[in-house]
This record gives structure tokens, C-alpha cells and sequence, in this order.
């Protein structure tokens, strides 16, 4: 049985806009029909822009919201009917600095939540403290909240997902806004918790931290998954190749359109630096001296453009990632 | 619910209450306005009293200038205990428990509802130290259980109160309305006896109105028992309508998806 089962999941809002007297109602679709299998003891990242929809699902995942038709099951049991038998086998992390009664102590709260999540009122003060140990915060369990740093809340919000000792866990961008050192910490915190045999669900921007840390991904956008396997199936599925990057001196906007629609181009991009451009250009061939004549040739037309530097990469998640959004974009309303 | 579940709970609602009460006394201001503003409902009373030619029981207005602060801090404890969760963000994690909403929110209204009982002590106390009310110390024990009867039941009146107030996006603002209307509704102003006749009524299902009629017969010596029951049965009865609505509040709140409780 699948640690996670979701199938055919679709959630609307409805927003009122306009004046009190001339009031309408909107309706959004944030979620448009998405199957996901997540087998126990993996690792699972989901992927995707703002506004795609993973926080939604992550909400209706966790049985903070309802999803307005599909299934969803957690360990067999479905997290909209049974909502309370759900919360005993789930933990979540959100990313950020709030959550927590920041005037008490970390103990102090731990210990709240512990018995919210009803662990034997003896058992509490060990588990707890157990659990300031696994996220190094034992020295500061008896400080406020509010002088923690945000890494060490989000160690804390870690620390508090794993009180009734849940077997499937959702992390919500975890290091989002830590520092690099912090954002190791976390990383090594997830490592653990794979390694304990957890099933783990984690949202995050961070290619690199996706390709470190997951065994499979799906990208999600527009409220549908694009594509879901290992990082080589989103390759595949992408038909990311050799991708190249240049910098130059008098590029502009219309040059990238130029470039993406030459035969083989999947995407490019275009960043503004100091005293020069820098130029993306994702290709899908996997031979780099074709992607290098491409990129050579898109460039002749551009003659107020002067190459500066060309050089060549395989591509990494990330690519993969932008090649899929960018073509992917089905946002058109139902 | 067997004897071992029932204590369970009561300890974990102990527990819980004791959290939020030492959260709520963390910051100074609040602290600080806790006591100093009892300072002001005593010299409402005592003043009432000289204005009145002295004849009314410095006690009686002294408990009722108490019970006003009571009422004040339940009405902003209460009314704005869901917008505090969400402001600091725990909102989702208190939703997100196994726990029932409702025996999560209690806790936080008793809370509230403690600090009133404070600001009530505290205009007494003011009352004894600076007017020279005379409160004989053999009635200490049974206004003490009056008190805390009330303090109980309002903290279960304040579940309602939240529960209402979830749709609010300003509820504070909500609040400072409400406030003297229902100081007045609940007797604890003037007599119950003052109010329009097709008003009377509904003094008759507050807690407070009990409650104050409970605490001023200990006082005095007289019986209280009656109000003091009659007390703890509208607490009841609110603490049972109170975490009906808040249950369906969350319930709706994840069916519709709103930001009210988010």
C-alpha cells in the first residue's frame, strides 16, 4: 500500500472582489486533478513555481483543507472522511519563523504540542527532550523562542513534527531564507529522517537540495503535475540536453526569443550583469559541439550582439525543472 | 469516558491552561495594564459611591467594578484568541492536531478568563487597601469559590465569543462595542431589576449575571449556592454551544478554504 495515494485531486476557492456594493465572485482553481503514488520510506519532491500548487496540496496532505473532489489517502485512510486518524500518522513543518508561542521556552512548547498530539503525559518530558537532542537544541531548550535564530526554529518546527513519532512527514520549504549553514543542518536533519525510515514529503525552490535529498519528483504547475519519476525521467521528459551559457555584450529580450525558436532550443534566459549579459540556453541535443553551432548560429543574426564567452554544461535539475515550467505553462482557466 | 480518560483530561486541560496563562503573563504591558486598571474600576466605584450619598454597600459596586474589568478582558482574551493563533502562526499546528478544536480553544479562553478573574481580585483588593471596603474574611472562602466558579464559566462563554468572532478580521474592534452592553445586560453595572422589563430575560442566560449575584451573597454571607449553580449550569450550557460552533467554524474553515482562519 502507498505510504501517500492521491488521484484525481482538484480544489477551487472562491474570492469576493470589488465593493460592498458591487461585490463578485471569483472562482480559482488551484488544484486540476493530480494522481501522485509516494511508496513508504521514500523521499518525494515536489516541485514547482509560486503558485502552483504545492502548499495546497501540502494543506489537504496535512487535512488542514478539504479538497473540493478526488482522493486522497494517507496509509489507506482518507484524509477527508477521517481526518483525526489521519493527524496521528502525519507531522508537518512549515517553513518560517512563526508557529510557536515565541514568549516560552522551546521545552515549553514542545511540551504543549506533545500533549495536543495526546502522548502519555509521562512519556512527555523524555520524548521532548529526545527530540531537542536529535535537532541540537538542548543547551537552548530553556530560552525563549523569540531569540532563536530562524534556522534553529526551523530545527524546533522539525523537532515538533516528530513528537507522536508520525511515519509520513511533510516539509513544507524547509530551509527557505536560512543561511547555507543552517540549510546544511536541515539537510542532514532530512538525511535522518529518511534514514529512520520515514516517508517524507518535501516542498522546496532549491533544485540542488531536491536532486541531494529526493529519490523521486514531480513538478507541478498551474495546479497540475507535468511529470513525475527520478531526476533522469524529469530529464528525459524534459529533453533537456547540452545546455550552454553565454556572455555578451549588447543582448536584449528579442535575441532569446530569437534563440528559443531555433530547432532544438528548449528555453533561454537572460540576466543583466554589471558591464554585460548573460545568456541561458538550454538545448535538448546531447552532442555539445551541436549545441554549440546552434547557439554560434542563432547569434549571426544578431549583429549588434558581441559573444564575449560560450561555454558548455551538462544539464542539472534545474534545467530540467525550467525547460518543463516554461513549456508546460497550461494555465487557462477551466 | 471511564475515571482514568476524565482525569486525563482534566490534567491535560490544567496543563494547557497553565501554558497559556504563563504566555499571556509574559509581556509586561499587558502585565502592567492588569494592574494598574483595576486601580481605575475601584475609584469608578468608590465614586459611584460618594455620588450616591453613600447609601449602596461599598462591596456590592466594588465586586460589580470587578466583574466589569472581568468582562472587559474576557471580551478582548477571547474574542481575539483566534487571531492571536494565527498572528503568531500556530494556528494551523493547534488545527492540524488530533485533538478536538474546541478542547485546544478552552484552555486559551480560561486562560483569558483567569486574567479577568485577576483584574476582579485586584479592583477588591484596591477596594480593601485604598477605599477602606470592609470584606469580613469569614466570606473570603465562598467568594473565592464564586469567583472561580464564574472565572470557569466565562471561560467557557468566551468559546462562543471566539467562535463568533473567527469571522471578524478586526475583532477587537468588535469587542469594545459589546462591552457595555452587556455590562449592563449582565447586572453587573446596575440591578437587573433597573432593565427594561423584555431585557430582564436575557441577563437570565449570561453566566456573569449569575456569577455576580453568587459572589456579592458571599460577601454579604448570604446563600449563594443557587447563583453559584446557576452559574456553573449557563457555563456548561455555553461550553457545549461553544464548542459546537467553533468545531463547525474549523470544519467550515477547511471546506471553504477561507483566510478567516488562516
Amino acid at each position: 500500500m502507498s505510504a501517500i495515494s492521491i488521484q484525481n485531486l482538484r480544489r477551487h476557492f472562491k474570492a469576493k472582489k470589488g465593493s460592498f456594493l458591487h461585490r463578485t465572485t471569483q472562482e480559482t482553481h488551484a488544484l486540476r486533478g493530480i494522481d501522485l503514488e509516494i511508496q513508504p520510506g521514500s523521499l518525494f519532491g515536489l516541485l514547482g513555481p509560486n503558485g502552483a500548487g504545492k502548499t495546497t496540496t501540502v494543506r489537504i496532505l496535512t487535512t488542514l483543507l478539504l479538497p473540493s473532489s478526488g482522493s486522497v489517502r494517507i496509509h489507506g485512510i482518507d484524509v477527508a472522511a477521517d481526518p483525526d486518524s489521519v493527524r496521528a500518522h502525519i507531522g508537518y513543518a512549515f517553513g518560517g519563523e512563526k508557529g510557536f508561542y515565541d514568549r516560552l521556552s522551546a521545552r515549553d512548547n514542545l511540551l504543549f504540542f506533545a500533549d495536543l498530539y495526546q502522548l502519555p503525559m509521562r512519556e512527555q518530558p523524555k520524548r521532548v527532550d529526545e527530540l531537542l537532542e536529535l535537532v541540537n537544541l538542548t543547551e537552548r531548550r530553556e530560552d525563549r523562542v523569540e531569540t532563536y535564530s530562524r534556522g534553529m526554529k526551523q530545527r524546533l518546527h522539525i523537532a515538533r513534527s516528530l513528537l507522536h513519532d508520525p511515519s509520513v512527514i511533510f516539509l513544507d520549504e524547509p530551509t527557505n531564507g536560512l543561511d547555507p549553514v543552517a540549510a546544511r543542518n536541515i539537510r542532514a536533519a532530512v538525511h535522518q529522517l529518511r534514514d529512520a525510515g520515514k516517508t517524507v514529503l518535501l516542498t522546496t525552490h532549491y533544485m540542488f537540495e531536491a536532486e541531494e535529498l529526493c529519490d523521486r519528483l514531480a513538478v507541478i504547475d498551474h495546479g497540475r503535475i507535468l511529470v513525475q519519476g527520478t531526476a533522469r525521467d524529469l530529464a528525459a521528459a524534459a529533453e533537456t540536453g547540452i545546455v550552454a551559457r553565454l556572455e555578451t555584450r549588447g543582448a536584449n529580450a528579442s535575441l532569446c526569443d530569437k534563440l528559443t525558436r531555433l530547432p532544438s532550443v528548449v528555453d533561454a534566459s537572460l540576466e543583466f550583469l554589471s558591464d554585460r549579459e548573460l545568456i541561458t540556453v538550454r538545448t535538448s541535443l546531447a552532442a555539445p559541439e551541436e549545441a554549440d553551432a546552434i547557439v554560434r548560429k542563432g547569434l549571426e543574426s544578431a549583429e549588434e550582439t558581441s559573444l564575449l564567452h560560450l561555454s558548455l554544461r551538462e544539464p542539472a535539475l534545474e534545467d530540467t525543472y525550467v525547460s518543463l515550467v516554461s513549456q508546460g505553462n497550461t494555465g487557462a482557466p477551466e | 469516558m471511564n475515571m482514568s480518560a476524565a482525569l486525563s483530561g482534566a490534567v491535560s486541560f490544567l496543563t494547557a491552561t497553565r501554558f497559556h496563562i504563563r504566555d499571556l503573563s509574559r509581556e509586561t504591558s499587558d502585565v502592567a495594564l492588569n494592574l494598574i486598571t483595576p486601580i481605575f474600576y475601584a475609584c469608578i466605584a468608590y465614586f459611584l459611591h460618594v455620588a450616591g450619598g453613600r447609601q449602596q454597600n461599598l462591596a456590592d459596586l466594588m465586586i460589580g467594578a470587578g466583574l466589569m474589568g472581568m468582562w472587559s478582558s474576557i471580551m478582548f482574551g477571547a474574542g481575539t484568541v483566534i487571531k492571536a493563533q494565527r498572528y503568531q502562526g500556530t494556528l494551523e499546528f493547534l488545527l492540524g492536531s488530533p485533538k478536538r478544536f474546541s478542547s485546544i480553544i478552552i484552555p486559551i479562553t480560561t486562560a483569558a478568563s483567569v486574567f479577568g478573574a485577576a483584574s476582579m481580585l485586584l479592583t477588591l483588593l484596591w477596594g480593601v487597601v485604598v477605599f477602606d471596603v470592609r470584606v469580613d474574611l469569614a466570606h473570603v472562602p465562598g467568594m473565592t469559590l464564586a469567583a472561580l466558579v464564574t472565572t470557569l464559566a466565562m471561560g467557557c462563554f468566551g468559546l462562543l465569543i471566539a467562535a463568533l468572532f473567527v469571522q471578524a478580521r478586526r475583532a477587537e474592534s468588535m469587542a469594545s462595542p459589546m462591552i457595555a452592553p452587556l455590562w449592563m445586560l449582565s447586572g453587573i453595572l446596575v440591578p437587573v431589576s433597573g432593565l427594561i422589563e423584555p431585557l430582564r430575560p436575557v441577563s437570565r442566560v449570561l453566566p456573569m449575571s449569575w456569577g455576580a449575584e453568587a459572589v456579592r451573597a458571599a460577601a454579604t454571607g448570604s446563600p449563594y449556592w443557587f447563583g453559584l449553580a446557576s452559574c456553573a449550569a449557563t457555563g456548561v450550557v455555553y461550553l457545549l454551544v461553544g464548542s459546537w460552533a467553533i468545531n463547525v467554524v474549523a470544519r467550515r474553515s477547511r471546506d471553504k478554504g477561507e483566510v478567516n482562519l488562516w
